[in-house]
């Protein structure tokens, strides 16, 4: 016993001590640089948000809103009332034509084809088809809806390649929403006598709407943003905001990329960022009451 | 009976949805494949199309290669991973190891807002801030070139590789840390020996979803690289990321042309690239799930 | 004073643990001389893993525990003043956790993890260390041709085994064990209570358990713990012998487990 007291007090000897302290000191930076990642985390999204929120709130006024652009060249003075509208419906009406596909089809790999080799191949390609980027879509749609059917450039061309990008989204997080659901809600039920499909609509579905309605909001939250699928397909640089199927329509996304690209007016790029932003924030916020109400439901 | 029949209907009707929505799907990827493969004919030769040639369409004849567009993708994307990498990594280390609940409860939604953000206004925040700076700093014409593209793409992948490596590192079970600080070891040596080599397929994951986001993102990179078709050989050097010549060309290009297909055939490239990673993720979350449960 | 902790490995004076501000542990007293086999024995949730971490500060990992009051002396040195460096308390005091293991690196690697941090090598070659701590439990001969090989391919029992050559490497004056056989078949449970019996000239042990009978087969001291207090404290048979509260003898009786 006291052999091994007299070793441990040698082992912590001047050499062990200068080793120490360098693993120490290379714990103590590597913490460091690990906070400071984490500051970067917190502080980059704060400071670009904010930057935009501060430089963008001076522009943003109800006839900024309201009103269509204005002035030579077009965008310099006026508002941005048609892109809204335009974004809008094209989100609205792609989502129309996505969401029921993308609710039954979940329910269909989640309920009645659970763990089937084809459940499993559709959800692998499906999968695989979130991470092909929009622009792809946008290429798609060009070729395919404006030109092969002879769409043209328009409000129902948009919304369509929009649907093909939320369909692959919705469909992953329904899939998600309801396999996640405890078997023994299902069994429950159906030890009452009662049918699937009555037991999809009043357990299954209350129960993960909660996540069924985030994974909408992430789907439609992206299309709303994104401006390379409807860059060809649907968007034109100057509308009067009639809204009509065969016709192109303004988009906010693709509105500012124009502003910016033709060197047209800054003041009016904050402007149709920060509607961009607020428009999104806005939507994510209904998004949350929704979720709370779909939850209090039960 | 009628039970039953009620089932089977909304059965069909679900298949049905499923089968419809997948086929436009299917029907995207054979529409690419017959609009492009006519477009590698006209290229016979794929290796002059991908290294050789020089995209000028004016010129007589006409060239499509896509070299410069290859290289500016790898430049900027590769630029962008390099800072996006480390500090993700560094921040999902950081909220899965020393963060305090409270700061994790802050920084979580932060990188969900940075993640929500629109690539245009990604954009237009890099022309705000980075590109008019650019010109007064470095004396540039035009502020827009491969640094400031790769910086801006670097800030919009950061949330994914960060949301992502933090979930992996939590998924190490909290045993493998207290067994090995019980043998009076410490944080950096732990992280080091252990957390990464636990956390490594999740990492990976991370990371080729990262590079998947990088390769495939159009808008920042078609506002900020600066559009050039020359080959760009140093970071202040304007570029054409293949996503950019997509977008730029696409819209001046009369269908069925020799030009028209070089560009779905590059669309193609990009569409093959970014499947073959994904797949790769796959493979790799199959294989650890088989050696963690041998 | 002194003299005490001289003589004693481990001093524990009115230690008290609280858990997210409830307390856990209240007033534990106890004296282990070397070379002794201290079980800590009592219902489940009593408090003894709690016991047991607070001995090498590995309970500091945990968010939320701290030792409210109290003093751990181990070789006359309080494991909490101010200026001990936690990571040689653990390294002098090892610890085996109740589920095995296996760090994700080859079984060589397994065992020199706290060695190669320590660089703690006493002159000898990594191979040898390696070796002895192998031999110590008694895996050496089932792994010499596969040191090199990732671990978890080892069986559960071997697993343990390797935590404890892990632990024994870094040369530790007392090794702490967290139920290390409730997750092994008895087979194996045996080959570990036998290399406990081994250990013991080397190093005091402390073995916390939900078996009576091993405690009862390789413990010279108990603890019996319940609710956060120490209920009985004495020589292993004294304590079968003549329990002295009604709690402590349905509990080792069998009554309530």
């Amino acid at each position: 016993m006291h052999e091994s007291v007299t070793y441990i007090e040698t082992s912590i000897g001047a050499s062990t001590c200068t080793y120490r302290r360098w693993r120490n000191f290379l714990n103590t930076s590597m913490e460091g640089f690990l906070w400071i990642c984490g500051a970067i985390g917190l502080l980059l999204p704060l400071s670009i948000f904010g930057y935009i929120c501060f430089e963008g709130v001076n522009h943003l006024s109800i006839s900024f809103i309201t009103e269509y652009p204005k002035g030579t060249p077009l965008g310099t003075s006026g508002g941005i009332m048609p892109a809204i509208l335009g974004s809008f419906f094209l989100a609205l009406i792609g989502f129309i034509l996505s969401f029921p596909f993308a609710l039954f089809g979940g329910i269909y790999l989640s309920e009645y084809g659970r763990e089937t080799k084809f459940a499993h191949v559709v959800r692998f390609f499906v999968e695989c088809l979130t991470a092909v980027p929009a622009i792809i879509y946008g290429l798609f749609g060009y070729a395919f809806l404006v030109v092969f059917l002879k769409f043209g450039v328009s409000l129902i061309a948009g919304s369509i390649t929009l649907s093909l990008i939320m369909f692959p989204i919705m469909l992953i997080s329904i899939q998600e929403a309801l396999l996640s659901i405890k078997d023994e809600y299902r069994e429950a039920a159906f030890a009452l006598g009662v049918s699937k499909i009555y037991i999809i609509r009043r357990v299954l579905i209350p129960r993960a709407w909660p996540s069924i309605v985030a994974g909408i909001v992430l789907a439609v939250g992206h299309a709303i943003g994104s401006a390379s699928p409807v860059l060809f397909t649907a968007s034109i640089y100057f509308s009067k905001g009639n809204v009509s199927l065969d016709q192109p329509v303004m988009t906010l996304p693709t509105h500012l990329y124009y502003i910016v690209s033709e060197a047209i007016s800054m003041d009016h790029g904050y402007g149709t960022a920060i509607v961009l932003i607020l428009g999104l924030l806005i939507f994510n916020l209904c998004a949350m009451f929704l979720r709370k109400v779909g939850s209090l439901k039960q | 009976m009628k039970l039953i029949r009620g089932d089977t209907i909304s059965k069909i009707i679900s298949f049905i949805a499923l089968i419809v929505g997948v086929s436009f799907l299917l029907l995207m990827l054979m529409f690419f494949f017959k609009e492009s493969s006519i477009g590698f004919n006209f290229n016979p030769n794929l290796k002059k199309f991908l290294f050789q040639e020089g995209w000028s369409p004016l010129s007589s004849p006409p060239s499509f290669g896509i070299r410069h567009a290859i290289i500016s993708t790898v430049f900027v994307s590769g630029l962008s991973l390099l800072l996006a990498i480390p500090i993700g990594i560094g921040i999902g280390l950081f909220l899965s190891e020393i963060a305090p609940k409270k700061v994790q409860i802050l920084i979580q939604p932060a990188l969900e807002l940075l993640a929500g953000i629109p690539a245009v206004v990604y954009g237009f925040f890099g022309y705000a801030v980075f590109v008019k700076n650019f010109e007064i700093w470095f004396n540039m014409p035009t502020g827009e070139c491969v640094l400031v593209a790769g910086i801006v793409l670097s800030m919009m992948v950061l949330p994914f590789i960060a949301s992502t490596s933090a979930e992996a590192f939590r998924n190490v079970p909290w045993e493998y840390r207290e067994a090995a600080y019980s043998l009076g070891v410490n944080r950096s040596y732990v992280i080091m020996k252990i957390l990464f080599r636990k956390a490594l397929p999740g990492l990976f994951a991370a990371v080729a979803l990262g590079i998947a986001r990088a390769l495939g993102e159009t808008l920042a990179v078609l506002m900020l690289a600066g559009n050039s078709t020359e080959i760009p050989k140093s970071l202040l050097d304007r570029a054409q990321p293949i996503t950019a010549l997509l977008a730029t060309e696409l819209g001046e290009t009369s269908i069925g042309s020799e030009k028209y297909h070089a560009l779905y055939s590059a669309g193609l490239l990009l569409m093959l690239v970014v499947l073959i990673i994904n797949i790769s993720i796959w493979l790799v979350k199959k294989r650890m799930k088989r050696l963690t449960y041998a | 004073m002194m003299i005490i902790y001289n003589n004693m490995t481990f001093v524990i004076r009115s230690l008290s643990i609280a858990y997210k501000g409830r307390v856990v542990l209240t007033d534990v007293n106890l004296n282990v001389p070397a070379k002794q086999i201290t079980a800590v024995i009592g219902p489940s949730g009593c408090g003894k893993s709690t016991l047991l971490r607070a001995l090498n500060r590995t309970l500091e990992l945990v968010p939320g525990a701290e030792v409210k009051s109290g003093e751990v002396y181990f070789q006359g040195k309080n494991i909490y003043d101010k200026d001990t460096d936690v990571q040689i308390v653990r390294k002098r005091i090892g610890m085996v956790m109740q589920k095995p293991i296996a760090f994700p690196l080859s079984i060589k690697e397994n065992v020199l993890f706290g060695v190669k941090f320590h660089k703690n090598f006493n002159g000898k070659s990594k191979g040898e260390i390696v070796e002895t701590s192998l031999k110590t439990v008694g895996l050496f001969d089932e792994v010499k041709d596969r040191l090199n090989d990732k671990a978890y391919a080892l069986s559960l029992g071997q697993l343990q085994r390797l935590c404890i050559a892990r632990a024994l490497a870094n040369n530790p004056e007392a090794l702490l064990m967290d139920e290390p056989c409730s997750a092994l078949d008895p087979i194996s449970t045996g080959k570990i209570e036998e290399l406990i019996l081994q250990l013991k000239d080397r190093l005091p042990i402390f073995i916390v358990t939900h078996n009576i009978a091993q405690a009862k087969r390789i413990s010279d001291y108990c603890l019996f713990l319940s609710d956060g207090r120490v209920l009985q404290q004495c020589n292993t048979l004294e304590i079968f012998e003549n329990p002295l509260d009604e709690k402590v003898r349905d509990f080792i009786t069998g009554r309530i487990g």
